[in-house]
């Protein structure tokens, strides 16, 4: 066969291959547009249904559910998904109801046996929507393989106000401590610790050492917003020694961590703030500089005063001025005070 | 050489690179498809939970240049007031426009001028004057003409948030982009140093209040195709090519950026026609070369609705200046072609582009 026949042979497949996967993208085009269209059907129909019976006094959800068709009860657990997320108080009862109605918190709790993660976490999803709770060494069997099932497992200790959830949710949560959290992780972690208690607090005086440095910025930044009030000083020691991590962004976010807890003198006391103002670090200093604004007595503002003067680098300079001067002292000179100074009667 | 033998070879030269560069976009577009089809199942797992209540989502300053916007600045600066993040500051710098956009963001918003020279030495064209808005977190930098990349550089040098999202004055971004595009941020602090975002064509879309309300496809022809040529550079190229550690590019329509490390590098390249490439190119080289292990992602979900040109010589002109972009970015980083020493970046992004002409936003 000469060499044009084969070029020509070549062209002509491809130009039968792609009329092949046009005609099969136009097909599938048309066939998902006629089930949108259906669906978009299905779903006007119940939801009009759906808000009409949510305004009577008795909704009759089981009659409703048991005369609708596959693909409006398909529908409608997806209206109420999103409506489950957004509304509270007697609606949101009512919509719990008509979830149990439907037989979804028995799916999930029969798909939290799965063996596909995807099937679980949608399972462990409805669970907390539904705040229907699942035995805690039932979700430690079936949940703890993956990091994204511990942290719905974890939420859904705290949605439904289990007994020990945030120490046992926290546990899930940072697990072996070798990789960072996920951003619903992140916001589990500190929903779980938020409350006067810090399970997660505790936790770190044993294991913080073997945390990986992304997830201890995570713990910091969660700590950071937990008040831990009825912790005793020593609680923090683990802490505090992440003040001399060899991470700056570790050190930072260590720093971030105690600055909400100035009023504790026996903490404050603990802390080496003369060597966090002298890190090497401009980013550690400027988060020295917002801790010492946070504290705001009378040592902290003494030592901001002098590290301004002592300070090189500009934007670090702004910070502790713009600390200063939030702290009612407006005693300097130069481009940075003049400029904290009009800042402030802009307002 | 006969003249058989003749065409034979030359037709295996070409055979072969189309063979290669096909070979390339099919092992893209197919590590496209599985991670597209990952986050999908990962979203459909709905995780019960309200991001905008975190106490910690990271402060972001949105950098807006300007340059003769005074038709659409205005509105533009309102959608961004209007984005679904709580910790946000706008930072609009006018890059010494001849027409009356200052004017008409001193009229719009409640700004007052810093009677200060400012304390930061930005590296910038001169900064005449900058104004801070009494409400809203919004700032108006007034600088002299310097170009967008200059103008980027005074947004980013004069901000104090962690991070920063660099977008165009005529761009649309959705409602939840931004809290969708830190994610990385936050699920991995250490590392995450920039993510984009995909870009949408808004020709032929019905937009009102600074909102997409419907999306359809343009009539005018040119612009429909780019919206095709669009869905596969943004969600089969770049998804794809964000797995592979192969990202090249985040479009100066939209990208979050690590403010610190940007500043490590210096900023923005002024001298470069395509300076959100060149901005690539070297955080990958500067973070490779200082062995620091980070990530560049970007995520298929961030929407930015852009304007797109419908008339060939306008089409042209961007085309043209995106080519000669991607040819200087090369041509400033050759010794990264092909060097085992920048990893995938190195041996895989960059001869790829050089021999497929990849671009595009």
């Amino acid at each position: 066969m000469s060499v044009t026949a084969t070029l020509w042979g070549a062209v002509q497949m491809t130009v039968v291959a792609l009329v092949g996967i046009g005609l099969v993208t136009y097909g599938l085009s048309v066939q998902r547009d006629r089930r949108d269209e259906l669906r978009g059907d299905a779903r006007d129909r119940v939801r009009g249904e759906l808000f009409d019976r949510l305004g009577r006094e008795e909704p009759g959800w089981e009659s409703w559910v048991g005369r609708l068709s596959r693909r409006e009860r398909r529908e409608l657990r997806e209206l109420l998904d999103g409506l489950l997320r957004d509304l509270h108080g007697r609606e949101r009862a009512r919509l719990v109801d008509l979830g149990l109605a439907l037989g979804i918190d028995e799916r999930a709790r029969a798909n939290l046996g799965s063996e596909r993660i995807h099937d679980r976490l949608r399972a462990l999803a409805w669970l907390a929507l539904l705040e229907e709770p699942v035995d805690e060494e039932r979700l430690f069997e079936t949940c703890a393989d993956d990091p994204r099932t511990r942290a719905a497992a974890a939420r859904l200790l705290y949605v439904c106000d289990r007994p020990r959830a945030g120490e046992l949710g926290t546990s899930l949560l940072i697990w072996e401590g070798s990789r960072p959290l996920s951003v619903f992780g992140l916001d589990t972690l500190y929903v779980l610790n938020r409350a006067g208690s810090t399970p997660l607090l505790y936790r770190g005086s044993t294991a913080a050492g073997d945390w990986d440095p992304a997830l201890l910025v995570q713990v910091c930044t969660v700590l950071r917003h937990c008040p831990s009030t009825d912790a005793p000083t020593e609680a923090f020691d683990w802490l505090r020694a992440l003040l001399a991590h060899e991470s700056p962004t570790v050190r930072e976010a260590a720093i971030g961590a105690f600055a909400g807890r100035g009023w504790r003198p026996a903490l404050r006391e603990r802390i080496d703030a003369e060597a966090l103002v002298a890190d090497p670090d401009p980013s550690v200093r400027e988060a020295a500089y917002g801790l010492l604004a946070a504290w705001g007595d009378r040592p902290a503002v003494e030592l901001l005063e002098r590290a301004v003067r002592g300070e090189e680098d500009d934007r670090c300079r702004l910070a502790a001025v713009r600390a200063l001067y939030g702290n009612g002292i407006d005693a300097g000179d130069g481009r940075t005070w003049a400029w904290v100074r009009a800042e402030g009667a802009v307002g | 050489m006969t003249g058989e033998a003749f065409v034979l070879a030359v037709s295996a030269f070409f055979l072969s690179y189309f063979l290669a560069v096909n070979g390339g976009y099919l092992t893209i577009h197919l590590v496209s498809l599985v991670a597209l089809r990952r986050d999908r199942l990962d979203r459909s797992t709905g995780e019960v939970y309200r991001p905008f209540s975190s106490p910690f989502l990271p402060g972001i300053a949105i950098v807006v240049p300007a340059y003769n916007e005074e038709a659409s600045i205005v509105p533009s600066v309102r959608s961004l007031l209007n984005l679904e993040y709580p910790n946000r500051e706008i930072v609009v710098v006018n890059d010494g426009s001849r027409d009356a956009t200052v004017e008409r963001l001193l009229d719009a918003f409640d700004f007052e001028a810093v009677d200060a020279s400012l304390p930061l030495d930005l590296p910038c064209e001169p900064v005449d004057d900058v104004y801070v808005a009494r409400r809203g977190s919004l700032v108006l930098i007034d600088k002299e003409n310097g170009g967008k990349a200059d103008a980027l550089n005074a947004g980013v040098f004069y901000t104090d948030r962690p991070l920063f999202c660099a977008i165009d004055a005529d761009s649309l971004i959705e409602r939840g982009a931004l809290f969708s595009a830190i994610r990385p941020f936050l699920a991995d602090p250490e590392r995450t140093v920039a993510t984009g975002g995909a870009v949408r064509v808004a020709n032929g879309c019905s937009i009102r209040r600074g909102r997409v309300e419907q999306v359809s496809l343009s009539s005018r022809p040119l612009a429909a195709l780019q919206s095709v040529e669009y869905l596969r550079a943004f969600l089969a190229g770049r998804v794809g090519l964000s797995k592979l550690r192969s990202l090249l590019i985040i479009s100066g329509a939209f990208g979050i950026f690590r403010t610190d490390v940007v500043r490590e590098v210096g900023g923005y390249s002024t001298g470069t026609i395509t300076e959100d490439m060149e901005l690539v190119v070297r955080l990958h080289r500067h973070c490779i070369e200082a062995g620091r292990e980070y990530r560049m992602v970007f995520l298929p979900e961030p929407v930015v609705w852009t304007e797109v040109p419908t008339t060939r010589g306008v089409l042209s002109r961007q085309r043209r200046r995106w080519y000669r972009g991607l040819l200087e970015t090369l041509s400033l980083h050759r010794d990264m072609i092909a060097n085992p020493r920048y990893g995938a970046v190195g041996l895989v992004a960059m001869p790829f582009s050089c021999s497929s002409r990849r671009s595009g936003r």
